[in-house]
């Protein structure tokens, strides 16, 4: 990788100033994309010392700073253990400890990287990004929408939540998921989201209501049978095709949905 | 540009390019511990400590070292000898190129998880590969090696 200047600015306005001063400047957040073959930046943007790396417990929300680390999700007892868990189980497969102290939050949702569990979970989990310019937005639009050059600076998870269930079907433990799934409960509303289409994440906002109430395992089949027939969810990849994705994707929500009613 | 850290406690300045990798710096400086596998963040032969925390040297630039505290085999040495004794004993090691990036992190997971089960041992260091040893005569040398401190 080449990188012609390295910069590490003392305020966000300045950070933003030289992202936009050329198409070449990038942010590194937690370095996973260096090195990437045949890659070339003009300015290295290093954040690290914009206080970036925090989290905070509101009263309606819980910000992650978009440098905390996979590794920090996983240990650091400040945020709400129900979160820690899910984020834990979710992310156990990431990689090594090592290397989830560079994969920083921040990083996994800039780069939209579809086949993120992660990604998945936080979509179901309703979550907020906040941009420096920008401000704040939805994740679910920004994941379909394209943006301008902006830095992100966290992202909210609203609270009330009682119970969160992710699920993946994968060839191997540690490969890409062929499919991933989340769901959450909040105040007594089902969050369902699907991941690894493979394209991004998306809710499932039509089957949420009817599976919230649906308490048998056949009407929930039938509901998401229906649904998925509606809808042009899949695509095709190296690891599958659409049609294998529709087939399996039954399964993998009802085993969440199955999970989610559970106790 | 110029950079200004500390390796090992001893404190060092030099030139690098902007785009240099920290794991090339350490080989440059002699800390030849420091094995350069893949390059891509999988394999975990480049482990390294950062203000104690383990990280990938090839992910890591030289210029973001601006200050903090870096730890290699070589600083390590005494703890590094004695885990290397329960490797041995298990007749671990074949080529011993991931070998410094295991102990780096074993280390440092002796410093921050007290009695680690062995699927916590087995999560902590997931990222450090080997392809000629397998995994199981290191499971049983870092179990033994974790064991008498608890």
């Amino acid at each position: 990788m080449i990188i012609e200047e390295y910069v590490k600015p003392t305020s966000l306005a300045e950070a933003y100033k030289i992202l936009c001063d050329r198409p070449d400047n990038r942010i590194i957040g937690g370095g996973i994309g260096l090195n990437r073959a045949g890659s070339h930046l003009h300015t290295a943007i290093d954040v690290s010392s914009l206080s970036l790396n925090r989290i905070q417990i509101g009263e309606e929300d819980t910000q992650i700073g978009s440098l905390v680390t996979f590794h920090m999700l996983e240990t650091d007892e400040i945020l709400p253990e129900i979160l820690r868990e899910a984020f834990f189980k979710t992310n156990y497969y990431a990689g090594g400890i090592q290397l989830k102290n560079h994969i920083t939050v921040g990083g996994a949702v800039v780069s939209k990287f579809s086949k993120s569990n992660f990604l998945t979970l936080l979509l179901a989990l309703d979550a907020k990004i906040v941009f420096y310019h920008k401000g704040e937005i939805l994740l679910s639009d920004y994941l379909q929408g394209r943006m301008e050059k902006d830095i992100l600076i966290a992202i909210k998870i609203p609270g009330d939540i009682t119970k969160i269930v992710t699920d993946a079907i994968t060839y191997s433990k540690k490969d890409y998921p062929v499919l991933n799934a989340a769901a959450v409960k909040r105040k007594n509303s089902l969050f369902l989201a699907i991941g690894a289409r493979p394209s991004y994440p998306i809710r499932l906002l039509g089957l949420e209501h009817d599976l919230e109430i649906a308490a048998k395992a056949e009407e929930r089949e039938l509901l998401i049978s229906e649904e998925l027939n509606k809808l042009d969810l899949f695509g095709s990849d190296i690891r599958a095709g659409a049609a294998y994705r529709r087939e399996i994707a039954v399964p993998l929500l009802l085993r969440v949905m199955e999970a989610y009613h559970e106790g | 540009m110029k950079v200004e850290f500390f390796i090992n406690e001893e404190q060092i300045a030099i030139e690098c390019g902007a785009g240099e990798c920290l794991a090339d710096t350490l080989r440059k400086l002699g800390y030849v511990s420091v094995k350069i596998g893949c390059r891509e963040g999988e394999c975990g032969t480049c482990t390294i400590w950062v203000d104690n925390a383990p990280i990938l040297s090839c992910k890591y630039l030289t210029a973001q070292a601006e200050g903090k505290h870096i730890t290699t085999l070589e600083g390590v040495q005494k703890e590094a000898e004695e885990f290397g004794g329960y490797l041995l004993d298990e007749a671990v090691e074949q080529c011993g190129f991931c070998t410094p990036g295991l102990i780096m992190l074993v280390l440092a997971m002796k410093r921050e998880l007290k009695d680690p089960t062995k699927e916590e041992i087995q999560h902590y260091i997931q990222g450090n590969l080997c392809r000629c040893s397998g995994y199981l005569g290191r499971m049983r040398a870092i179990e033994k090696y974790l064991k008498p401190q608890y």
